[in-house]
């Protein structure tokens, strides 16, 4: 078997509705071919259009899809017979030999023939959309079971900040009378964030993966090492390093001699490549530490000093904690 | 049509009398002419009959169609003509004044006073589910309330039907909903019976069913006529019924489809263009056969194969299998098909703004052909804004009919804006809008009204000012440079802001006080603010609004002062300006629902997408789609069907260019429906293309806007006369001028400044600030008292000086630790500091002169500290919030330290005299790491640091003294200033994305 025969059979073994299917294929490799199809055949298979539903992740690749599908469609309301067939063939997978064992009767076709015009008309439209928008669209239909007001709206960035804004300052009255909470902010401050302890709060909503590193950098300083595990603590020290201020040193780094570039410019640039939590970890460890695991003892040169003053000071005191956090792993 | 048929009156037909005018024809023309030939030879003139269209719009429009029709010179008199009102839901039915239908019945309650009433239930039933009401919130939804409550009577729906809404299909919210509605429906009707008063469309079916009892009862003995309406509520489909059945009466309905064939009659379905008249046709039992031809019409064959066209490009979804017979029938005639298309364009352009520019670009050309008429239609009330603003560049003004917002006209702007300032009196960004707002007078002549508010605008920059209207007069009252100029706005600002506060809470007192305090603000002394407010169209539309909600608002609610500016927008978020009189005569820009009836001979319809046309129905916030659909409310699909008629009515003119965006809002759109079907069913005939004109079109439209040339500009190389170059420098400035000499040119010697933001949070600068005072104070102090009181002392300070800076009470415990820390430090420091000397300059300010190679120079310094040293020698200190340069940065770039010290040992600071520096220190006040709080040089190393600062400076100098120097913009890309404030000015950005540095 020919691969490009290996690969239409693969593709329309994807497209069968009646399984599930996983598929993981280069860009440009035909899988919005393989989920249009996909719905073809739901609809063919009389799925009333209205309750299937496609999620995509961008915008532009659900005009892209319901693009495809209407052209796909529309191409079959004009077809004839034998064209409209041999398509069809092409799309359930069956042998385009002639002789088919079940011929398609007149009724199928003109059934396919009009799934265009049925399609357009689905009321409130065929469902292809992105996550975002259909997960809105399921809080707005059970808003008080998702504990949301009915007819939410989406929060702007502003109203975001005044928000938290007033959230912070709340907090902050209630920090003046309630001793506890006072010490608490009190020890927190001596943490260091990117920023001081309230730009740090008030960044935190901006995302979950900014609130989940603020959390673990909280349980560092609480001292609440028994809760957290190694990842915890990995990511409140990755939460440490600025990625604008890492990558510029990174590349003053470059400009070096051979050995800044070789014992500092690689493993930086390895730690703004890695992907997960050990590959970053593997790289600051290539950088902080020599062979032997003992600490370097100098970082860059004279030339990295000059593209970036500071840098060398910085990295020591970056090594210093992450010895710390060595020691606490350990 | 043989002109023996044409001859033939519309009354000499049988009843019941349904008539037809076609798409393509000019509706009220051919009507009118109809009524000339049917009346002409009749015992009747044209005066005795009753004519009932559907709205106001069309009603004056026929007055024109009869002048325009008249077959003699001879002036006749008008019919009477009357609105049903059934299109337009705002629209009151109108009848013949004080009829006794009319007077029998209870008068309509007003919009706005139904709902304020509703908003009160609605916010009731917000602090029983949410413990909380928000107003603006609940007027929004009284809105949607309120509309509901008109489709259930309209559609006759009885709401106890509510309660029978099976409970275990919703969920938990619409079962409130349903709870809600169920109070609402009691309390509702009882409250209007109490006060005497009707629901708006209760009275209209109530009215139109008392017209028809009448006209059966007695049939009328004049001519009566329905024309126009599609019949699309019970109550007007029941008149129809009547009408057609008199001996005088007819109905004339707009398109019906008479060439469908019966099979696909009979699977049209809800989306399609003839179901409303399908279903009216049902309803009065009359078969689409025996609805007649209107006898009047011109014969228009092109428009018939136009039709023919759309017809099956819009045939219902079950009859759909069939159009490659229509296609191979289509390509067998291709000259046909041409015909058909001819005068019909589509123009598909990248996006909203190119799609208005070529729908602007088409009206002026079709301009040209005199005496052409030509309308944009379009659902979209942005895109009819773009086109109109886009027609500007030729001078020609085009309304948009369909109105523009309110909220969005000048007086409707400026009252928000007042609102919003009222509300927030100390928000200086809406101060300064407000006052920058063209309506803005103050009772003060234009000459210090620009001055003040120039004034106020410059005082109000920086930190936002502390709450209340005091906050803001202190904030301006406390600027030097400006607080006298602003003074006479000020004193606008403050008789405003005295005639809002201390009313009462309601709404009523509430919107008294805005509207007197915003005519104060309006006042100029060559007009009231009252007659500047309240003219215009604009100012009649808000006079209008607002005069309604004042007399409606007798029973409502107080209002927390600081919600009053979103409650404002909320009452006249839906308030629409038309305006009159300025139209050119042969443009138009309409809504589909102004477009019904009326004609053009060159329509654009505009925005033909998915979402927009058909338009994607609003969801209802009481109700979901299953429960309207079970509660027999119009579906969405209906609505798209109603659509779908203005659309192929529309795309029968006998030109037509259709246009949409292929993105909107910089996202991907979907095309309509109908164009997806035109569009695929002309490809399957290989005729798309005689439609498809976007290349042709979009590249006029680009053309019109494209630049003649691209001009790269070379970075600027200023090299000004040496007379212009500065000469005296503070030693700050030094280091901008190695950084980037650019910055100083522009600054020194174009004296360009950058202006703050408005309201800013404090930011590092003001921290620095704060600490600068507060060490400037206790640098003063004794230092006596142990360590603790010590740290009292500062924090005290601290707590003194600190809401100045931006740091209110919401952010001190986020500071208590770290000024712990930092006061501990601090203390240890000016211990150690003062075991050898003592503060001999404190915020002082020194300075230099000098000569290199004859020129006069002088440098200056303002040093945060200089202490005397025990041993005679001097001591030079600066406090740093931000990190303290390194000391590489020192020696090369930061020479700030050792040019102050340069000053020092010249004399330059009076209260030190001339002294020997014996070192100097960074302070780095908020340093997280005690082991480099401090960055500081001593004896030798300072001394060789000094002297080499004093060198480099002098060839600075030199380098700066030939004439031939420019002042490049960070011409050294190792020291780049990530935020230069004069990168724009230098087009810094331009070149990096051109790459390569200049």
């Amino acid at each position: 078997m020919s691969a490009l025969v290996q690969t239409i059979k693969r593709q329309q073994a994807a497209a069968d509705p009646l399984q599930s299917a996983f598929v993981s294929a280069n860009a440009g490799a035909g899988k919005t071919r393989v989920l249009t199809n996909r719905v073809a055949r739901l609809l063919l298979a009389d799925a009333p259009p209205d309750r299937i539903l496609c999620i995509t992740f961008t915008k532009a690749a659900a005009a892209e899809m319901a693009s495809r599908l209407f052209e796909m469609l529309g191409a079959w309301s004009l077809a004839d017979d034998d064209d409209l067939n041999e398509a069809l063939d092409a799309l359930e997978g069956r042998a385009a030999n002639g002789s088919r064992e079940t011929a398609r009767d007149g009724d199928a076709l003109i059934k396919a023939r009009r799934l265009f015009a049925r399609a357009l008309e689905t009321p409130g439209g065929l469902k292809i959309q992105t996550i975002h928008s259909f997960c809105e669209s399921v809080l707005r239909r059970f808003p008080l079971e998702a504990g949301l007001p009915p007819g939410f709206r989406v929060m702007e960035e502003a109203d975001a900040f005044s928000l938290k804004e007033a959230a912070l300052g709340q907090l902050a009255q209630r920090a003046l009378n309630d001793d506890a909470l006072g010490a608490m902010i009190d020890r927190l401050s001596a943490v260091r964030f990117k920023g001081d302890l309230r730009s740090a709060l008030m960044s935190s909503a901006r995302g979950m993966s900014d609130t989940q590193e603020i959390a673990a950098v909280i349980r560092n300083a609480l001292q609440l090492d028994e809760d957290i595990d190694a990842d915890d603590l990995r990511d409140g020290f990755f939460a440490q390093i600025d990625a604008d201020q890492w990558a510029g040193i990174s590349a003053a780094m470059a400009q070096g001699g051979a050995n800044a570039k070789k014992h500092n410019a690689l493993p930086m640039e390895a730690y703004g490549r890695a992907r997960d939590r050990a590959e970053k970890w593997r790289a600051l460890e290539t950088l902080f530490l020599t062979a032997a695991g003992d600490p370097r003892k100098k970082f860059g040169d004279k030339k990295t000093e000059a593209a970036a003053p500071g840098a060398g000071d910085y990295l020591l005191s970056l090594q210093e904690q992450f010895i710390t956090y060595q020691d606490k792993l350990a | 049509m043989s002109a023996a048929q044409r001859s033939r009156g519309a009354f000499s037909y049988a009843s019941p009398r349904f008539f037809s005018i076609d798409p393509g024809q000019n509706f009220l023309h051919a009507f009118a002419r109809g009524l000339h030939d049917a009346l002409s030879d009749g015992p009747f003139d044209l005066v005795d009959a009753k004519i009932y269209l559907p709205t106001r719009r069309a009603a004056r429009a026929l007055t024109e169609a009869f002048f325009e029709t008249a077959p003699s010179q001879a002036a006749s008199l008008l019919p009477s003509v009357y609105t049903l009102g059934d299109i337009d839901e705002d629209e009151p039915a109108a009848f013949a004044a004080r009829t006794a239908a009319e007077t029998q019945l209870a008068p309509a309650i007003s919009h706005v006073e139904r709902r304020l009433i509703l908003a009160k239930l609605i916010a009731a039933r917000d602090r029983a589910y949410q413990g909380q009401a928000r107003w603006a919130a609940a007027l929004s939804a009284a809105q949607e309330l309120a509309k509901l409550i008109d489709e259930l009577h309209t559609d006759e729906i009885d709401p106890a039907m509510l309660v029978a809404l099976p409970p275990e299909n919703l969920a938990a919210h619409w079962r409130q909903s349903v709870d809600f509605l169920s109070i609402v429906m009691e309390a509702w009707p009882a409250h209007l019976a109490a006060i005497g008063r009707l629901d708006p469309a209760a009275r209209r079916v109530a009215l139109i069913d008392r017209l028809a009892a009448q006209w059966r009862a007695e049939p009328p003995a004049h001519p009566v006529i329905l024309a126009g309406s599609t019949g699309s509520t019970p109550a007007v489909a029941r008149l129809m019924k009547t009408a057609a059945a008199m001996p005088l009466g007819c109905v004339v309905l707009p398109g019906l489809d008479q060439s469908l064939p019966q099979e696909m009659w009979s699977r049209v379905d809800e989306p399609h263009p003839q179901s409303g008249l399908k279903a009216l046709l049902e309803d009065v039992d009359v078969q689409r056969a025996q609805v007649h031809p209107w006898p009047a019409q011109q014969p228009l064959q092109k428009i018939q194969q136009r039709v023919a066209v759309t017809t099956a490009a819009l045939r219902p979804a079950g009859a759909s299998h069939s159009w490659r017979d229509w296609a191979a029938a289509a390509k067998a005639a291709p000259d046909a098909l041409k015909a058909a298309l001819d005068g019909v364009s589509l123009v598909e352009a990248a996006d909203e703004e190119e799609e208005a520019a070529v729908i602007a670009l088409a009206m002026r050309g079709a301009l040209e052909a005199p005496s052409r008429t030509i309308a944009l239609v379009t659902p979209d009330r942005n895109l009819a804004r773009r086109a109109a603003l886009k027609l500007r560049r030729w001078g020609l003004e085009v309304d948009d009919s369909a109105g523009a917002p309110l909220s969005g006209a000048a007086r409707g702007g400026f009252l928000r804006l007042a609102a919003a300032w009222l509300t927030k009196p100390n928000d200086a960004a809406s101060a300064i809008s407000l006052m920058r707002h063209p309506l803005f007078g103050g009772g003060l002549d234009e000459k210090t009204r620009r001055q003040s508010v120039d004034a106020i605008d410059l005082a109000l920059r920086g930190l936002a000012p502390k709450s209340g209207f005091e906050g803001l007069r202190a904030r301006v009252s406390a600027s030097a440079h400006h607080g006298a100029r602003a003074e006479p706005g000020l004193i606008a600002l403050q008789n405003a802001h005295d005639i809002w506060s201390g009313k009462d809470a309601t709404l009523r007192a509430r919107i008294s006080a805005h509207i007197a305090a915003s005519e104060a603000l309006a006042d100029t002394p060559e007009r009231s603010g009252r007659a500047r407010l309240w003219a215009g169209d604009d100012g009649e539309a808000a006079a209008l609004a607002i005069e309604a909600v004042i007399d409606a608002s007798a029973q409502f609610d107080d209002i927390p002062a600081g919600d009053y500016a979103s409650v404002f927008d909320a009452l006249i978020a839906d308030v629409v300006v038309r305006t009159r009189g300025r139209a050119h005569p042969r443009l138009s820009i309409w809504g589909p629902l102004e477009a019904r009836l009326q004609h053009a001979d060159f329509m654009v319809l505009g925005g033909l997408n998915e979402g927009v046309w058909p338009r994607e129905a609003d969801a209802d916030p009481f109700l979901s789609r299953a429960m309207r659909d079970q509660l027999g409310l119009p579906s969405g699909q209906r609505r798209i069907g109603l659509s779908a008629h203005d659309f192929s009515m529309l795309a029968a003119s006998s030109s037509v260019m259709m246009t949409r965006a292929c993105r909107a809002g910089g996202r991907p759109t979907t095309p309509s429906r109908w164009l997806v079907r035109l569009k695929n069913m002309l490809s399957g005939a290989d005729a798309l293309d005689q439609l498809n004109e976007t290349g042709q079109w979009c590249a006029w439209a680009r053309a019109l806007d494209a630049p003649e040339m691209r001009v790269e500009i070379p970075a600027p190389r200023p090299a000004p006369p040496l007379d212009a170059r500065p000469t005296a420098f503070y030693v700050t400035r030094i280091e901008k001028l190695l950084r980037d000499p650019y910055a100083v040119y522009a600054r020194d010697i174009l004296k360009l400044r950058k202006l703050d933001g408005v309201n800013l949070e404090a930011e590092p600068r003001h921290i620095g600030e704060l600490f600068h005072a507060i060490f400037y104070e206790f640098a003063q102090s004794k230092m006596s008292g142990d360590d603790a009181s010590l740290i009292e002392s500062l924090e005290a300070l601290f707590d003194k000086y600190a809401p100045d800076y931006g740091l209110d009470e919401s952010k001190r415990p986020f500071w208590r630790a770290r000024n712990t820390r930092t006061f501990e430090r601090l203390i240890d420091w000016e211990r150690a500091r003062r075991a050898l000397g003592a503060p001999s300059v404190l915020e002082g300010e020194g300075r230099w002169d000098f000569t290199i190679d004859g020129a006069q120079y002088a440098l200056s310094a303002r040093a945060d500290r200089i202490d005397r040293l025990t041993s005679g020698g001097a001591f030079v200190v600066d406090y740093k919030t931000g990190g303290p340069p390194t000391q590489k940065q020192v020696e090369t770039f930061s020479p700030q330290l050792p040019l102050t010290a340069l000053i020092a040992e010249a004399g330059g600071f009076e209260a030190l005299g001339r002294a020997p520096v014996e070192g100097f220190e960074y302070f780095h006040v908020l340093s997280p790491d005690e082991r480099r709080a401090q960055i500081g040089f001593a004896e030798d190393k300072a001394a060789a640091l000094i002297a080499n600062a004093k060198d480099a400076l002098t060839e600075l100098l030199r380098v700066f003294a030939d004439p031939k120097t420019p002042y490049l913009s960070q011409p050294r890309p190792q020291f780049v200033d990530q935020y230069g404030e004069y990168d724009h000015l230098a087009r810094r950005r331009e070149r990096q994305a051109y790459g390569g540095e200049a």
